[in-house]
């Protein structure tokens, strides 16, 4: 089988504190992963690992076959990490951002890759913006841009539509329905349920930093909801997490 | 209502003392605070016990020994600044208040007398610090707590009364100049009053200080001047109190002052809600630039172009050394245009004068900045890893190593330090050869030289600079600044144990290199005396040492970066 990402056994302490523990998934190519969990379950560390910015305690992560262990500059080179807060550099402008992520990536032909790029994330008028002219949902959008600028085999979101606008919204999913669809294997964690249930195949369910549930999303609502079809994913993972849906 | 804002008033302080405390648990903030404390304590406070006796009797009496002469002239100042604080141009009305306050209080159902006392309640902290310091320093010498602290805050009534009431003009259509000419004719009157007074005075006659302040306090004793004085006489009595009695009368008649003060200052019923908020909002914007020229984020010139074109493929170390000279040409260009323009003005000057002395002097002076450069260049320009600190997430997410992105971060500040290092070295040596001709001159005004100190100096740089990139890596915690970064002496304390360490942590590097530097040295004085490979043969080897140590600083370096985890460190608030 073809993976993106492979994780087996991860494992992260913080002294004391095991913050994942054990978990393991495989996202083939074109297909989307949904991580979700409460707050606190140890989805972020799970994805800053993954996009090998720190080391896991334990563990082995794959990264289109490249161990991100042993050689983690080559696994890099396939992915691509979207922090929930986007972290831009003051003193670049939007079009510079582009081009300096492209070079760090080798991508020939950056000229042609950005102008439709600033028109996918409506961002044409403000290339030559620096990030303190730009909005919150903005420079997520610059965030997002400069991780496609590459054409990345693996896409990893943390929260990737705070900040943004109903129309940035849908253009955020179509982006990544288009190049999920394109054989890029894709990591989104996500309060949102329903932006998951929308989006993804498939669904691990992540809290106390253990995989609790890890399945298609229609199968899990199925076992987790005993066969019951008028429930969402929303009523399973409240039902799965042990947390009581507030009395309406 | 005012109980409600002391308590909140009272837990605001409380809380912050226990979260100060607190955080102490923190090596950095500890260490930071035990070295603040004791820079404190040897520069202040040693010298201000040492100016007082300890016992309390003598402490008594000196503090009562004040001249009279002393709170009349600080009544004349108050008076000039309690005038003139009528003359300012700002007449929103706009009162300082925190974002959150504002949030908080302006929607909640109060009156604005209750926000006024709320402002001026949420101040007596700071002021009752700021008197408690004043004192405990000895400043404030002759003064009591309790006459300091009262000054303080019956001045902030007064001012906060001030900035209503021109407020107040502004409806009443009185303006700027308006009031401005009403200030200036005022303060007219005042000097020409003090003229009269002092004209009769005969300076002639005076043969020292004590005489010439002795006669012109005189005037103040006159019932006029005392008449026009009374207010701020009554002030500057409380906190420089010539007598326990005064001090005694003084501070229940300054406090009811304030209360009148305050009373006077809510009866003017000035709007000030909408202008607050932009006070707020310009105070915050403020902030955020100061932190930023502070921390190097600043962006200074947005429009400075590229220094070169970004080629799509190559080194990728090539991208970082791009991204850190456009930081430096939008960040830091400033510095660059001080360290020319202080160059260029000495050359000038010297090419102006055309003596042989002032080549020499300006020479001499170059050759002084050349040497202190390397020390203070790299902490100038901290376009690398430093300026990338709210970045390390994404950083670590590149497709570089660790050794790499180290080396490319520390090279555009390098280059940069290297140039201006080669212009003081160049210019140094050519104004030294201008100059009067001796024995200094024949070995400074060479090309061996400028060669010799450019070899030496710029591996020295470049150890700074990976000393000064290591507390990134080693120490992220003392490089990150949290959203509620520590101020005051713990702040202080944390940049004297980062300079302690890195000033040893260099001598420790220079070690190896000044060993190797002085048998070379010797040898090629014994066997290549005047000849060309003089420079090489001396410098050389201690160059080798030095850039191998800049070379393991970076892999090691690199090789922690590569482990490093931020993600236990504190937040990674954006400077």
């Amino acid at each position: 089988m073809d993976y993106g990402i492979e994780v087996i056994g991860l494992t992260k302490n913080y002294d004391s504190f095991v913050a994942v523990k054990d978990f393991s998934v495989a996202v083939k190519r074109g297909e989307v992963l949904g991580l979700v969990g409460p707050n606190g379950a140890g989805k972020t560390t799970t994805l800053r690992a993954l996009a090998g910015i720190h080391p896991p305690t334990d563990g082995t992560i794959r990264i289109c076959g490249s161990d991100l262990r042993s050689d983690p500059v080559d696994a890099k080179r396939h992915l691509a990490f979207m922090p929930d807060e986007p972290r831009l550099f003051d003193y670049l402008t939007v079009e510079e951002h582009l081009q300096f992520v492209a070079r760090l990536y080798q991508v020939v032909g950056v000229r042609e890759k950005i102008d439709p790029l600033l028109h996918e994330f409506e961002l044409s008028d403000k290339r030559k913006a620096l990030p303190s002219e730009l909005s919150r949902g903005m420079k997520q959008k610059l965030m997002i841009a400069c991780g496609f600028i590459h054409d990345p085999d693996v896409l990893i979101f943390d929260e990737p539509l705070t900040g943004l606008d109903p129309l940035g919204i849908r253009r955020m999913k179509e982006s990544i329905v288009r190049r999920s669809k394109a054989g890029a294997s894709v990591i989104l964690s996500s309060h949102l349920l329903h932006l998951v249930e929308e989006l993804c195949d498939t669904i691990a369910v992540i809290q106390h930093g253990t995989r609790i549930a890890y399945d298609t999303i229609d199968n899990l609502k199925w076992k987790i909801t005993s066969g019951r079809n008028d429930l969402s994913l929303e009523d399973a993972f409240l039902k799965i997490t042990a947390e009581e849906p507030p009395s309406a | 209502m005012i109980g409600t804002f002391l308590t909140v008033a009272f837990l605001t302080l409380k809380n912050s003392l226990v979260q100060k405390v607190r955080r102490l648990r923190e090596p950095r903030y500890l260490i930071g605070a035990i070295a603040g404390a004791a820079y404190f304590y040897f520069l202040f406070l040693r010298r201000s016990m040492g100016a007082h006796s300890s016992n309390p009797k003598v402490l008594m009496m000196k503090t009562m020994s004040v001249s009279p002469v002393v709170a009349d002239v600080a009544s004349v100042i108050l008076l000039l600044l309690m005038i003139t604080a009528w003359a300012l141009p700002a007449d929103s009305g706009g009162l300082d208040f925190t974002e959150t306050e504002i949030a908080f209080l302006f929607p909640a159902p109060l009156r604005r007398r209750d926000i006024l006392l709320y402002k001026i309640v949420r101040a007596q902290p700071q002021a009752l610090f700021t008197a408690l310091v004043m004192t405990v320093l000895g400043w404030w010498r002759n003064g009591l707590f309790v006459g300091v602290w009262s000054a303080i805050s019956v001045l902030g009534v007064y001012f906060t009364l001030v900035s209503l009431g021109r407020a107040r003009l502004r409806l009443m259509h009185v303006g700027f100049l308006a009031r401005l000419a009403g200030v200036a004719v005022i303060v007219a009157g005042l000097v020409w009053i003090a003229k009269s007074q002092i004209s009769t005075i005969d300076f002639r006659k005076l043969k020292n200080a004590p005489q010439v302040l002795n006669e012109l306090a005189a005037p103040l004793q006159k019932p006029l001047i005392r008449a026009i004085l009374f207010i701020p006489h009554l002030i500057a009595s409380a906190a420089i109190p010539p007598s326990f009695g005064m001090l005694a009368i003084s501070v229940p008649i300054v406090l009811a002052l304030g209360v009148g003060f305050f009373f006077i200052a809510a009866g003017l019923n000035v709007s000030f809600e909408e202008a607050s908020i932009a006070v707020s909002q310009k105070k915050a914007s403020r902030q955020q630039r100061v932190k930023g020229q502070r921390s190097g984020t600043f962006v200074m010139f947005r429009r400075a172009p590229a220094p070169f074109k970004l080629q799509e493929t190559g080194p990728v170390e090539t991208a970082v050394i791009w991204k850190n000279m456009i930081a430096l040409m939008r960040n830091s260009i400033a510095w660059v245009v001080v360290f020319a323009a202080i160059m260029a003005f000495m050359l000038g000057l010297s090419l102006w004068a055309h003596q042989p002395t002032v080549y020499s002097a300006v020479g001499t002076s170059l050759l002084f900045m050349a040497c202190l450069f390397p020390l203070f260049g790299p902490n100038v320009f901290s376009n690398d890893l430093r300026l990338d600190m709210p970045r390390l997430e994404v950083l670590k997410s590149y497709p570089i190593s660790g050794e790499r992105l180290i080396a490319a971060e520390i090279a555009a500040p390098l280059l940069v330090i290297s140039i201006l290092e080669m212009l003081f070295a160049t210019s140094a040596s050519i104004m030294v050869g201008m100059g009067e001709a001796n024995k200094f001159t024949r070995h400074v005004a060479t090309p061996q030289f400028i060669v010799a100190v450019l070899l030496l100096t710029i591996p020295v740089c470049a150890v700074q600079l990976v000393i000064r990139n290591a507390i990134p890596v080693l120490f992220p915690a003392w490089a990150m600044r949290s959203k509620d970064e520590p101020r005051g002496f713990v702040m202080m304390g944390q940049r004297i144990v980062t300079l302690a360490g890195n000033l040893f942590v260099l001598a420790v590097a220079l070690i190896p290199a000044a060993v190797v530097f002085l048998p070379s040295l010797w040898l090629a004085f014994q066997f290549f005396s005047g000849n060309p490979a003089f420079v090489a043969v001396a410098t050389m080897p201690a160059v080798a040492v030095l850039l191998a140590e800049v070379w393991m600083g970076i892999k090691a370096l690199g090789a922690q970066f590569e482990k490093l985890d931020i993600t236990n460190e504190s937040d990674m608030s954006a400077p």
